[in-house]
This record gives structure tokens, C-alpha cells and sequence, in this order.
């Protein structure tokens, strides 16, 4: 893995239309579409809450309770 | 006052002054009193640093979350959701796990079950943060809630497929 791969600002994600990409999305894009789905699957909650690094660890404790 | 004798200071800054050289040194008094222990402090809070912080997501996020992203049928989406669910068992960070690529899996040392042949675990590498080289995990089948595995939807999203990041794309995303 390089470091350009491992940058959090990657750049633009290039793909075909048979899903194959070929470099990574960018963390900042992802969190805004994550808080974007978040509102929208979530009423009244999804709005509310704080979309960070750490998420998906916080998550995964709440799985292994 | 003798030099080199322990001064019980109690919140005042203590001073030692006169001590000799091999005379023994004691220490006294509050050192959160002291003048640089304070002005440190409010230097600290003059930084422009602030704690971002996040919150997690509960079992009923995470099926609302499946239905939703699952529910256009559409490639991205799955890549979103399988990146969402690897991160949360496998305790990972979110820059961590976007770049995982399909190379990162290693075929030959999936843990397979002799009667049926099926798939019971996945081993994966990841360059963590803190890592200087990759780290090496399993990430089992979750058989009690089928719906919550990001083995049965990797393997989905596995078919046919040779080489390409595990992720959602930026247009998928959008």
C-alpha cells in the first residue's frame, strides 16, 4: 500500500461502470455522504449525531457487548 | 531555618534555595499552585484545538442502514455497507478501512468448514494507524444475524471480481 493510498485527502475516486475502482475515496467525501445517509435513514436522530474517525469503533463495541 | 531542610509549604510555591551540593533535595507544596504549571494551562486553552468527538450506531441503526443501501440493487452501495461493517467488527478506523483492497484478503487462508465447504472466517491485513507493517485478522461469519455479516456480503461482492478496492466510489456515493 502506498502512501498516496493511505492519505486521508486521496483525490477523486476514478471507476468503470462494472464497479471496479481503482483508488480510494477521500475520508472527508465519505463522512459527508455517511452524515447525508445518516439524515436520511435516520428521522428525528440522524441529524444529531456526530459522524467522526472513530464511528465505526464506537459501533463495533456496542456488537461485541 | 537550617539550608537544606524539608519546608512543609503546604500551597505555597516552594523554593529550594541554599541547598549545597550533596545535601538531600525534598519535595513540598502544591506544584498545580504554581505560577508555570498555570500559565501552561492557559496556554492550553488558548489552543485552537477542539474535540471533535462521534457517536456510535445501534443494532437497529445498522438494519436501517442495510435496507437503505441495499436497497438500489447497486454495487457502490454494497462496498458502502461492507466497509461500514468490517470497520465496526473488526474495531477499525475509518481512514483505515477505505483503502482496503481485494488483494488485502488472502484465499488460501480462509478458514473453511470440512462437511459443507462453507466459509467460516476471512483473513484480511490491515496497515492500522499506529502500525509500522500490516496487521493480520480474521473476520468471522455471524451466523445469529445473518443480515449484521460482512463475510456473507464480501463474498457477494467478491464474484466475478479480480481486483478493485472494497469501497464505495465517489460516484456511487453521491
Amino acid at each position: 500500500m502506498t502512501t498516496a493510498a493511505r492519505t486521508k485527502s486521496s483525490g477523486t475516486v476514478e471507476t468503470n461502470d462494472n464497479g471496479v475502482f481503482s483508488e480510494s475515496i477521500s475520508y472527508g467525501t465519505f463522512s459527508k455522504w455517511f452524515k447525508r445517509v445518516l439524515t436520511e435513514v435516520l428521522p428525528n436522530r440522524g441529524e444529531y449525531l456526530k459522524v467522526g474517525l472513530h464511528m465505526f469503533r464506537k459501533t463495533g463495541y456496542r456488537l461485541a457487548i | 531555618m537550617p539550608v537544606g531542610i524539608p519546608v512543609l509549604c503546604g500551597t505555597v510555591t516552594p523554593h529550594l534555595v541554599g541547598l549545597g551540593r550533596g545535601q538531600r533535595v525534598f519535595r513540598c507544596g502544591n506544584p498545580t499552585k504554581d505560577t508555570d504549571y498555570k500559565d501552561i494551562q492557559d496556554a492550553l486553552k488558548n489552543l485552537a484545538y477542539k474535540e471533535l468527538g462521534c457517536d456510535s450506531l445501534r443494532l437497529k441503526d445498522l438494519r436501517m442502514l442495510r435496507v437503505f443501501l441495499l436497497a438500489g440493487s447497486s454495487i457502490p452501495l454494497l462496498g458502502a455497507y461492507i466497509i461500514i461493517m468490517i470497520a465496526s467488527r473488526l474495531f477499525l478506523r475509518s481512514d483505515e478501512i477505505l483503502t482496503l483492497k481485494v488483494e488485502d484478503f488472502f484465499p488460501s487462508l480462509f478458514n473453511r468448514v470440512a462437511h459443507n465447504n462453507s466459509i467460516e472466517a476471512l483473513a484480511l491485513r490491515i496497515w492500522g494507524k499506529t502500525d509500522h507493517e500490516y496487521k493480520y485478522y480474521w473476520l468471522w461469519v455471524d451466523d445469529e444475524f445473518p443480515e449484521l455479516c460482512p463475510v456473507r456480503h464480501l463474498l457477494i461482492s467478491f464474484t466475478g471480481v479480480e481486483s478493485r478496492l472494497v469501497q464505495c466510489s465517489q460516484r456511487g456515493v453521491r
